[in-house]
């Protein structure tokens, strides 16, 4: 038996809980009946030696306590609709809210609210649970709660700006001791599921979708939008790439795209197409600022209808290096176009370890091999586990390009790099490595290895070639990984950044703020997937109150009715 | 609940009052000092029995000389008769609230007694006394006989109305202190005394009078286990005084209860047997008639 709206732990509860209140009820029931009698004095003598009943005093009317519990139990037992044959044949159900933008069409989530809630009436309470599929797959009905909670909880809801992850929760039913061994998951939305999903399922799983959702209308809308570095060649520039997609006949022309910087039309830059329906914007220009891809499009997808990207911010960097150091360095500045030799005002220098010169700035410091243990000595800012900063700080820096085996050789003592944290950002190398013999100085990977140590040192924002809903971001700027603030925080946890849904990803420190599009071709294009079967609960499940509850309630009437008759009889008090 | 009292016409019932015609009243001895009538006096003298001998002496009634003896015996002796004179029947009717009580007041199956008692006392030319009490004790006719007296009596018993509690004590005491001619005192009550029966019957051994104790006693005062009202947690709050008492009803505290109205009663009963009083207990929810001829088994009750 199970009932179909109280857990059986509910039911215990409730049930011990009206004895308990039943019981207090008793004790404190001290309604006098005035009644008027010529015999008060024999009244008064026959009660002498048994007092009245008062709080917490001898409890009396047994009978009547039985017969009072025995008819609450039976209209609770008739709330809670008991049912004898479970019509699921005890598979588990997950219920599976859809609430990604496939769901952005108006009507489309009330109509899966109101589908969801016809069938949690009719399946078992401890059997099912409901998942809202938003940005995150969070629980929002867990396992015997009361339905009742589910029409709360999805007070203020809708659709999000993501893709579905029902893929995810998917995943989650194969695993094994995660959920029952039959459990099925209904999709209540669009979600698409992709047929190597279904594949990978462990026999007992099923997924179906509920019926009632219509092929959602024509659509068009940016699925891309990244930068990439600038095919002229040109360090303060960079190229951006912008998709877009339709269904129906919508058509997909570069001409359909707006542009915007920072809220201003773009003008000036070169546009070009990518065929089938894409294009390119050639050489924009890394000074920073919020580029807006715009397509007006007459749908009912709005989600999709724009894309932003935050463009780089590539400046010059003014630089002085000590007269203590070879030309070398100077000519690789020079080299550089994104540095500038300046001695008044640099923003970081170039010395010798122990040396003065630049005072605090941040400094690239060359130390005598007798004086620093390693090769590669790295100072970062900040509580970046020492382990993540190295490992960054290899290609960060571009020292995986260094030949360190031949340095070593040279140096006739292993070449290594150690990260440490503290106040300042300072990056210290072997003095000696300026020295022709080693081959550093003329190896491909010393300008690169100034150059971004230079970056790194000046504390440039990380760049990010695009940031998606749900999917992994890509960085642009492994120059600057040590200390990138949208990325330190999930990288403290070991997890790559994958923003959730579109929007704006801030900072830990809430400096910066990189927005994110939605950029789904699935969504935009109305991607279904592979077919599901449809779900509908048996025609057992949908007899509204059972014929068990109706029964529990008439008896509950009854033995009311009896206990009227038996006190008007004076057989209870 | 309160009940109005019965009207004169509902008290003379002449059906009632012809059934009561075979009963009497008879008092073993009475006290001397009355006027001829029927009752047995301790005094001998100028009945129609004849009772004894007794030794002439100067001043007897040469009339009740047995000459038949002096004939044969050669001595002067003379007959004595049984003197027969009235009983003073003094009628104490109790018209405190409880007598007044519920559906069928007792007040009613009262008044039926007390005119039957008057009724039976006038027939046999004893004089009756009217005294009503509750709070205070009320003459409301002087003894008299005489069968115009029974109209009187009976409207004298229709002006009764409820008044006060029960103060039986006080009453008993009040008819004492009236110094009244020695005869029977009827009460007629159902002796709920809030001072408790024993200063009832501690009064009662007081008096001079013979006795006869009517008690009126109702079902529902016997067992109230029939009282639909009577359930659970209940104020009982007396009909004459307002005090309350709070009782919570179970089988019990019933049974308590019947035990100490069984007491009650036996305590009546007792003392009517070791006084020598005639003891009548009448239940109010039963016919009277019935009650009082089993009262009046052999036709008589002596007092």
């Amino acid at each position: 038996m199970n009932f179909a709206n109280l857990s059986l732990p509910w039911l215990l509860a409730g049930a011990a809980a009206l004895a308990g209140l039943l019981y207090v009820l008793q004790q404190l029931r001290i309604r006098y009946t005035e009644v008027a009698v010529p015999t008060a004095m024999f009244w008064r003598e026959a009660a002498r030696d048994a007092p009245v009943r008062v709080f917490r005093r001898r409890f009396r009317h047994w009978l009547a306590y039985l017969l009072s519990l025995l008819i609450c139990w039976l209209l609770w037992l008739g709330l809670a609709e008991p049912r004898v044959e479970d019509p699921e044949g005890g598979q588990y159900h997950v219920l599976f809210l859809d609430g990604s933008a496939h769901m952005s069409a108006p009507g489309d989530l009330d109509q899966a609210i109101r589908r969801l809630r016809d069938d949690l009436r009719n399946l078992p309470q401890d059997r099912r649970e409901v998942i809202w599929g938003g940005a995150w797959n969070l629980k929002l009905l867990n396992a015997g709660e009361e339905s009742l909670l589910f029409d709360r909880r999805v007070v203020g809801l809708a659709p999000e700006g993501a893709p579905s992850a029902v893929e995810e929760q998917i995943d989650l039913l194969a695993l094994p001791g995660a959920y029952p061994e039959a459990v099925r998951l209904v999709i209540y939305g669009r979600a698409p599921v992709g047929g190597g999903t279904l594949e990978e399922l462990r026999e007992g799983v099923q997924v179906h979708r509920a019926a009632g959702f219509d092929e959602p209308g024509a659509n068009r809308g940016i699925v891309a939008m990244g930068l990439g570095t600038a095919a002229s060649g040109r360090w303060d520039a960079v190229d951006v790439l912008i998709r877009m997609a339709a269904t129906g006949d919508l058509s997909t022309l570069p001409g359909d795209v707006q542009l915007s910087l920072d809220g201003s039309p773009v003008t000036g830059i070169a546009i070009e197409a990518v065929p089938p329906d894409g294009l390119v914007l050639r050489d924009v220009p890394s000074a920073g600022g919020l580029l807006e891809a715009r397509i007006a499009a007459a749908d009912t997808l709005s989600a999709d209808d724009s894309a932003q990207l935050q463009l780089p911010e590539r400046r010059e960097l003014k630089v002085a290096v000590s007269s203590l150091l070879g030309a070398v360095l100077m000519e690789a500045v020079e080299a550089d176009p994104g540095l500038v030799l300046a001695a008044d005002e640099p923003e970081l220098v170039f010395r010798r370890a122990g040396e003065s010169f630049g005072g605090d700035l941040p400094a690239l410091e060359f130390a005598p091999m007798n004086e620093q243990v390693n090769a590669f000595e790295i100072q970062y800012a900040g509580d970046l586990d020492a382990e993540l900063a190295l490992r960054d700080s290899l290609r960060g820096l571009g020292l995986h390009l260094i030949d360190g085996a031949g340095l070593a050789v040279e140096a006739g003592r292993p070449v290594g790099v150690q990260a440490s944290a503290g106040e300042n950002r300072n990056v210290s190398v072997w003095l000696e490595l300026l020295d022709e013999r080693y081959n550093f100085t003329a190896s491909r990977a010393f300008p690169l290895f100034i150059s971004r140590a230079s970056r790194w040192l000046a504390e440039e924002n990380p760049v990010y070639a695009y940031l998606a809903a749900g999917r992994l971001a890509a960085e642009e700027s492994p120059d600057f990984a040590l200390a990138g603030p949208g990325i330190s925080a999930t990288r403290l946890l070991g997890a790559d950044l994958a923003p959730a849904r579109a929007g704006f990803l801030e900072s830990p420190n809430a400096e910066l703020a990189y927005p994110v599009s939605l950029l789904s071709t699935a969504v935009t294009t109305g991607q279904v997937g592979v077919e599901l079967p449809a779900f509908a609960p048996t025609a057992a499940g949908l007899a509204g109150p059972s014929l068990l509850a109706l029964l529990l309630i008439l008896a509950a009437l009854a033995l009311l009715a009896f206990e009227w008759y038996a006190y008007q009889r004076g057989m209870m008090p | 609940m309160p009940s109005a009292a019965p009207t004169v016409e509902e008290i003379f019932d002449t059906e009632f009052l012809t059934a009561l015609q075979g009963f009497s009243l008879w008092a073993r001895r009475i006290i001397s000092g009355g006027r001829h009538a029927e009752q047995l006096s301790r005094d001998k003298g100028a009945g129609l029995e004849f009772a004894d001998y007794k030794a002439y002496v100067p001043g007897d009634d040469t009339r009740t000389i047995d000459w038949n003896i002096y004939r044969r015996l050669g001595r002067v002796v003379v007959k004595v008769f049984e003197e027969r004179q009235e009983l003073p029947v003094y009628l104490l009717v109790d018209r405190s609230g409880s007598m007044y009580f519920e559906a069928a007041p007792k007040i009613g199956v009262a008044l039926k007694v007390a005119l039957a008692l008057t009724s039976i006392s006038l027939s046999q030319h004893d004089s009756v006394g009217l005294f009503s009490f509750s709070n205070d004790l009320e003459m409301k006719l002087r003894a008299a006989s005489g069968h115009g007296r029974l109209m009187r009596v009976a409207e004298r018993l229709a002006e009764l109305d409820e008044q006060g509690s029960t103060e039986l004590v006080q009453a008993i005491q009040g008819v004492e202190r009236l110094r009244l001619r020695r005869g029977l005192l009827v009460v007629i009550s159902d002796f709920y005394d809030p001072a408790g029966l024993e200063e009832v019957l501690g009064s009662l051994r007081q008096t001079r009078h013979r006795l006869l104790l009517v008690q009126l006693i109702g079902n529902h005062d016997l067992d109230p286990s029939g009282r639909r009202d009577l359930r659970g947690d209940v104020r009982l709050r007396d009909c004459e005084s307002g005090e309350a008492v709070d009782v919570s009803l179970t089988p019990a505290i019933l049974e308590n209860y019947r035990a100490i109205v069984n007491d009650f009663n036996d305590s009546l009963t007792r003392f009517a047997t070791e006084r020598g009083a005639a003891f009548l207990r009448l239940n109010t929810d039963e016919e009277v008639l019935p009650q009082l001829a089993a009262a009046f088994e052999a036709g008589s009750i002596e007092i």
